[in-house]
């Protein structure tokens, strides 16, 4: 419920019009701040290039996640699958991918059970300099303790300016039903996330 | 009887304070506290007449991400989708466009440069639809970053022409403008966009 401004009153200072302004006014803050759709968990861009990123302590609070990650890799490569896992959970099949991929030179559908979730993103190794990738993932019910985890990523991975880049579709499980409370980043080629690679992680109820 | 003051000077020197603007300051204070942290603005335009293009100029620079959402229909009479160009700023050049579409129940790979596409719906009672894109521009304040877009869209004339998917772009000649606007149309000229066609702009945080 959004917060509404009180109703003015006459400028004059009385004890009727005092009263009534006081009292809706107390009532405001009495009812606590507005339910935020979404509220902002982390906002971080990284200074310094970094092998992993890791996001924890992550409140239980909101009903879905949605983490948005801005990357380029160091690797020599000219793409990187961003390795993402729950929990530190690094078993060995615990993360089904259905994959869908657009690139220059045709489309293809996936299948990818393996330790960790591997969207990709940008390394050195390609011709565009400069270029981010961007991967939106979303997280439903993060926070149950009864419920298989799904989401849905969707991902944009410029490597080079010809045929070799192309966007992502993911949807996937992990397939635990703890309640999701840390989210950890490293890339499978081992390099480093460059310096200004950026994460926000929003909380929607 | 109350008594009765119409004015209580307690502010600036030369500026009178009342009581109600002091109320005012402290509803100003919870208002600002009540706002979502992850969206700095949001915005929404009803057309309310047949247009040729929208432009959009003067966005603020205030979010890390910027998402626009279109819902468009245009003016041509019958039920099949169709495409607008779209691209930022106030440069023409196309955006380079890859990534794929679901059109007529086959994939399509988008291999080659062209306009970055935005659907709509034809303008048919009988199919009161509009396309819907939502286009996601990561980072569009970061001069360091060349600007990528990613358009999900889907738009629905009949079973047979049924368009979805998801294409991504880079900006024209990969350049690390900042993004302060855009513009949609009909490349062609051949085309209005409809009066109740609408759009959403949008900061992430």
């Amino acid at each position: 419920m959004p917060f509404t401004p009180l109703p003015a009153v006459p400028n004059v200072f009385n004890a009727t019009n005092m009263n009534s302004r006081l009292l809706e006014l107390e009532n405001s803050v009495l009812g606590g701040p507005a339910t935020l759709e979404t509220a902002l968990v982390a906002n971080t861009t990284i200074g310094i290039a970094a092998g992993t990123i890791s996001i924890s302590g992550i409140s239980g609070s909101y009903k879905h996640l949605r983490l948005l990650l801005g990357l380029r890799s160091s690797s020599a490569l000219v793409f990187d699958p961003v390795q993402i896992q729950f929990n530190g959970d690094t078993g060995a099949t615990q993360y089904k991918d259905r994959i869908d991929n657009y690139k220059g030179t045709g489309h293809a559908t996936t299948d990818s059970n393996a330790n960790s979730l591997r969207p990709r993103c940008p390394a050195n190794g390609g011709s565009l300099a400069d270029t981010w990738g961007f991967i939106e993932l979303r997280l439903f019910d993060y926070s149950s303790t009864t419920k298989i985890k799904n989401g849905l990523m969707l991902v944009h991975c410029a490597g080079d300016g010809s045929n070799d880049y192309g966007a992502e579709l993911h949807t996937f499980i992990w397939n635990s039903t703890a309640a999701i409370t840390a989210i950890g980043l490293s890339l499978f080629s081992g390099g480093n996330f460059l310096a200004g690679s950026t994460y926000q992680l929003l909380g929607t109820n | 009887m109350p008594t009765l003051f119409t004015n209580i000077v307690d502010g600036e020197p030369g500026e009178p304070d009342t009581w109600n603007d002091r109320l005012d300051g402290v509803e100003a204070g919870i208002l600002a506290m009540s706002t979502p942290q992850n969206m700095p603005f949001t915005n929404t335009t009803v057309l309310t007449s047949d247009v040729s293009s929208i432009v959009v100029t003067g966005i603020p620079q205030t979010a890390s991400h910027l998402e626009i959402l279109l819902n468009l229909t245009h003016s041509y009479v019958g039920i099949q989708q169709g495409y607008l160009r779209f691209y930022l700023n106030s440069d023409p050049t196309p955006l380079t466009n890859r990534g794929g579409l679901w059109s007529g129940g086959s994939v399509v790979p988008l291999t080659t440069s062209g306009t970055l596409q935005v659907v709509t719906i034809g303008n048919d009672a009988s199919r009161p639809a509009r396309g819907f894109n939502r286009i996601l521009i990561p980072n569009y304040t970061d001069i360091t970053k060349k600007k990528i877009a990613l358009n999900q869209l889907i738009g629905w004339g009949n079973p047979g022409n049924t368009v979805g998917g998801l294409i991504i772009g880079l900006s024209p000649l990969a350049k690390t403008d900042l993004i302060t606007g855009f513009t949609v149309e009909d490349a062609t000229g051949t085309y209005l966009i409809k009066a109740g066609s609408s759009y959403t702009i949008s900061g992430i945080k």
